[in-house]
C-alpha cells in the first residue's frame, strides 16, 4: 500500500539545543512549518517582561473598554432620571423639548454617549484588526509537502508568516502559563508537558476530559509526577522546540478545521499529538 | 529592558488613550463605514438572491406553471399566482430596503448628532422644532 504523503511538514533548527542564548541559526523561531507552499514560524519572544508586557496592555485595553461602558451606562441613567424628573412623556414634541433643554447632566450624558460610539468602535476594530489563520485552501493541500532541511526554510526567511498573532488571548494565555510554570519549576525549557498542565486552568479542558472519563485529579497527580523529575537551572526557560512544534500544530489544527483563529480546543488537541504527553 | 517595557508601555497608552479618542471619527467614516456598507450590502444581497422571499426569483419564474400543470389553464393561474407572490414580495423588499437605508443613515449621522448635541449643551445652538 502506497504511503500517503502529508500536506505540512514542521522542520525543527538542528542547532538550537546546542545554543547559548539566541541561536544564530534560526533568530529563536526553533520550528517552521511548511504548508500550502508557504512557511509558518511561532515569531514571538516568551519571556517575563514579554508576558507583563501583554498583560498590562490587555488589562489597560479591556480597563479603558470597561470604564467607557460603565460611563455610558452612568449617562444612560442621568438621562432617564432627568425625564423622570421632568415627567417626560413618551410623544415626540415632549421628548424634544426635553432634549433641547440644558443641564450639567446632559453634558455628562453627551459625553457618555460620545464615549459608548468609541468603545463600540474600539471593540469592533479590534475584530478588524485581528490577524486570521490563513484560508484552507483543498487545491493546495493536496500537494504533498517536500522534503526540506533547516537551510532550505532559513534561506526563505522573507516569507516567514507569524503565526502568533493568530492565537485568541486564552490561547496566548495558555503559552504565557507554561512558561510561567516552567520558571517556577525552574526548568530549562517550556516543554509541551507545560503546556499540557497550563490547559488545565481552563474550563475548556477539563469539560473535554471530563467527556472523555478522565479524572483530572489523578490526571493532574500524574502530570506533577513528570514535572518534578524535569531537569532544573538558575536560568529562565527557554520557548522548547517540542512546545514550539505544539504551537505549530495547533495552528495546523486551526487551518485544516476552516478556524479563523486558535483557541484553547486547537492546543487541546495539538497536545494530544506529543509522544510525551500521550505515550499512547 | 525595564526601560523599553516603560516606553512601551507608554507609546501604548498614548496610542490607546488619546489615538482611539482622536482617531475616531476617522475610524468611523473610513474603515468602519466601509465594513458597515459591506455588511448592509451583504444583506440586501442576500435578501435579493439568496432569500426564499426573494422577488427576482419569483419574477424570473413567472411563466414557469406550478406544480406541474402544464394545461392552459394551470398556466394562466400559475402567472397570476406568481405574480401576486412576487408583487407582495417586492413590498416586503422594499420596506426591508428602506429599514437598511434608515440604519445606514443613522450610521452616518450618529456621530454627527451627538457631538452636536454635546456643543448645544455648551453653546445656544439652533434645536430641532416642528
Amino acid at each position: 500500500m502506497p504511503k500517503v504523503q502529508k500536506p505540512y511538514v514542521i522542520i525543527n533548527c538542528p542547532t538550537c539545543s546546542q545554543a547559548q542564548g539566541i541561536c544564530p541559526a534560526c533568530k529563536d523561531r526553533r520550528a517552521a512549518m511548511w504548508l500550502m507552499g508557504r512557511y509558518f514560524v511561532w515569531d514571538k519572544k516568551v519571556d517575563r517582561w514579554q508576558i507583563a508586557e501583554e498583560r498590562f496592555q490587555r488589562n489597560l485595553h479591556q480597563g479603558f473598554n470597561v470604564l467607557l461602558i460603565l460611563f455610558g451606562i452612568f449617562g444612560l441613567g442621568a438621562m432617564v432620571w432627568q425625564a423622570l424628573e421632568q415627567k417626560v412623556v413618551l410623544d415626540l414634541d415632549s421628548i424634544l423639548e426635553f432634549l433641547s433643554t440644558r443641564n450639567i447632566w446632559k453634558i455628562l450624558a453627551s459625553i457618555s454617549f460620545l464615549g459608548d460610539l468609541i468603545v463600540s468602535s474600539r471593540i469592533v476594530k479590534a475584530r478588524q484588526e485581528r490577524i486570521l489563520v490563513a484560508h484552507r485552501d483543498s487545491e493546495l493541500l493536496s500537494v504533498p509537502a517536500p522534503e526540506i532541511s533547516w537551510p532550505d526554510v532559513i534561506r526563505e526567511e522573507t516569507r516567514f508568516e507569524n503565526i502568533a498573532p493568530a492565537f485568541l488571548a486564552a490561547a496566548q494565555k495558555v503559552v504565557e502559563g507554561a512558561w510561567t510554570l516552567a520558571e517556577r519549576l525552574k526548568n530549562p525549557e517550556v516543554m509541551p508537558i507545560h503546556i499540557f498542565a497550563a490547559l488545565f486552568a481552563f474550563h475548556d479542558t477539563q469539560v473535554v476530559f471530563g467527556r472523555l472519563g478522565i479524572g483530572s485529579k489523578s490526571l493532574s497527580q500524574r502530570v506533577n509526577h513528570v514535572l518534578a523529575k524535569m531537569p532544573t537551572t538558575p536560568n529562565p526557560p527557554k520557548l522548547g522546540q517540542a512546545a514550539t512544534e505544539i504551537l505549530l500544530r495547533a495552528y495546523l489544527e486551526s487551518v485544516m478545521s476552516s478556524r479563523p483563529i486558535v483557541n484553547v480546543a486547537e492546543l487541546i488537541v495539538a497536545v494530544g499529538y506529543d509522544q510525551e504527553v500521550n505515550p499512547g | 529592558m525595564a526601560e523599553s517595557l516603560a516606553k512601551n508601555a507608554s507609546k501604548f497608552i498614548l496610542r490607546e488613550l488619546i489615538g482611539d479618542i482622536i482617531l475616531f471619527p476617522v475610524w468611523w467614516y473610513v474603515k468602519g463605514l466601509a465594513r458597515f456598507s459591506a455588511f448592509c450590502w451583504y444583506k440586501v444581497g442576500e435578501f435579493t438572491n439568496r432569500s426564499r422571499l426573494s422577488p427576482k426569483v419569483w419574477f424570473q419564474n413567472l411563466f414557469v406553471p406550478m406544480y406541474g400543470d402544464y394545461s392552459r389553464s394551470g398556466r394562466a393561474i400559475s402567472f397570476f399566482v406568481r405574480l401576486v407572490v412576487a408583487l407582495a414580495l417586492s413590498v416586503v423588499f422594499i420596506i426591508y430596503l428602506f429599514g437598511f437605508s434608515i440604519f445606514f443613515l443613522g450610521y452616518l449621522a450618529l456621530p454627527i448628532a451627538v457631538v452636536y448635541y454635546f456643543l448645544r449643551q455648551l453653546f445656544n445652538l439652533p434645536w430641532l422644532t416642528f
